[in-house]
C-alpha cells in the first residue's frame, strides 16, 4: 500500500497504490488524512493502481468525502478498476460520490 | 472428484495474508478469473475481520478455520469459529440510498459478501458458528487427478 500526491491544474491528485487490507488501515487513514488537508482547491483520488480495498478502507474514503462536503471543497474519484467500481456500486457510492472514468474527466468538475 | 484444503488462522489481522496467498495460487492453478478471486478474497476478509473484531473482541489467540472444496464450477467454503452466536444472514441490510451527509458506511462488510457470493448458509452447532459459502466459477475446473 502506498499513498502519494501531486498537483495537476491546481488540484491535489492523491493516488492510492496497491492493496488496502486490515493491516494497512491505520497507516492508510493517517497518510490519506494528511494529504487531504493540503487539497484546499479540491481533491481527486486517482485509483488506477488500487488493486484491492475492504469496507474499512472504503469507510475512510467516506469519512474524507463527508469532511470535504462540510468544508465545501470538491472531491472526485477516477480511473477505478472494474472490480473496485463494482464494490463502489454495491456500496451505493456511485450515487453519492463523483466517480469518473479518467483523470481528465474528473478535472472538468473543477473548472 | 474433489480436493479439500484446510487453512486455520489465528485471530490476528496479519494472518489473513496466508489466505490471500492461497487464493491467488488456487486461481492460477485452476485458471479462475482474477475478478472472481478478488470477490472471494474480499468476502473472506470481511468475514474474518468481523469474527476477529466482534466475535473474539480482538483477542488474537483464538482460531478461525477455513476449508475449501473445489467441485466442477463451484468453490465451496466453510468458515468455523468459536465466538458467541452470530448469524450474518439476520443482520439488517444497510441502506445504500442515503445521502453522503447521512451515510455512515456501516455494515458494508456483510453486505459485500452477501452480494458477491452465490449461496450462504449459517448453522450454530456445538458452540461454533459455521458459515457455508458457495461461489460459482465461470470456467470448467480441472478435477484434481
Amino acid at each position: 500500500m502506498k499513498v502519494k500526491s501531486d498537483i495537476t491544474e491546481n488540484i491535489e491528485v492523491i493516488s492510492i497504490i496497491g492493496r488496502i487490507e486490515m493491516i494497512h488501515i491505520e497507516e492508510f487513514r493517517n497518510k490519506a488524512f494528511k494529504l487531504v488537508e493540503k487539497g484546499e482547491n479540491g481533491i481527486i483520488f486517482d485509483l488506477k493502481n488500487l488493486e484491492y480495498i475492504n469496507s474499512a478502507g472504503l469507510g475512510i474514503l467516506i469519512h474524507i468525502a463527508k469532511n470535504m462536503e462540510k468544508s465545501k471543497r470538491d472531491l472526485a474519484f477516477c480511473s477505478l478498476k472494474e472490480n473496485i467500481l463494482e464494490i463502489f456500486k454495491i456500496a451505493g457510492f456511485t450515487k453519492i460520490l463523483n466517480v469518473f472514468p479518467t483523470k481528465e474527466d474528473a478535472l472538468k468538475v473543477f473548472n | 472428484m474433489t480436493s479439500t484444503f484446510n487453512i486455520n488462522l489465528k485471530s490476528n489481522f496479519s494472518e489473513f495474508s496466508k489466505l490471500t496467498d492461497f487464493l491467488n495460487k488456487l486461481g492460477k492453478k485452476h485458471l479462475i478469473d482474477s475478478n472472481l478471486i478478488f470477490q472471494i478474497n474480499l468476502s473472506l476478509e470481511e468475514i474474518f475481520n468481523n469474527i476477529v473484531i466482534y466475535g473474539y473482541l480482538n483477542n488474537d489467540q483464538k482460531e478461525i478455520r477455513f476449508s475449501f472444496k473445489l467441485r466442477r464450477k463451484k468453490l465451496i467454503i466453510n468458515i468455523e469459529d468459536d465466538a458467541p452466536e452470530f448469524n450474518p444472514l439476520k443482520f439488517p441490510k444497510p441502506d445504500t440510498t442515503k445521502s453522503l451527509k447521512d451515510t455512515n458506511a456501516g455494515g458494508l462488510g456483510i453486505h459485500f459478501f452477501m452480494s458477491l457470493m452465490d449461496e450462504i448458509s449459517y448453522e450454530r452447532k456445538k458452540n461454533k458458528n459455521i458459515l457455508k459459502i458457495i461461489k460459482k466459477l465461470k470456467n470448467d475446473l480441472e478435477t484434481g487427478a
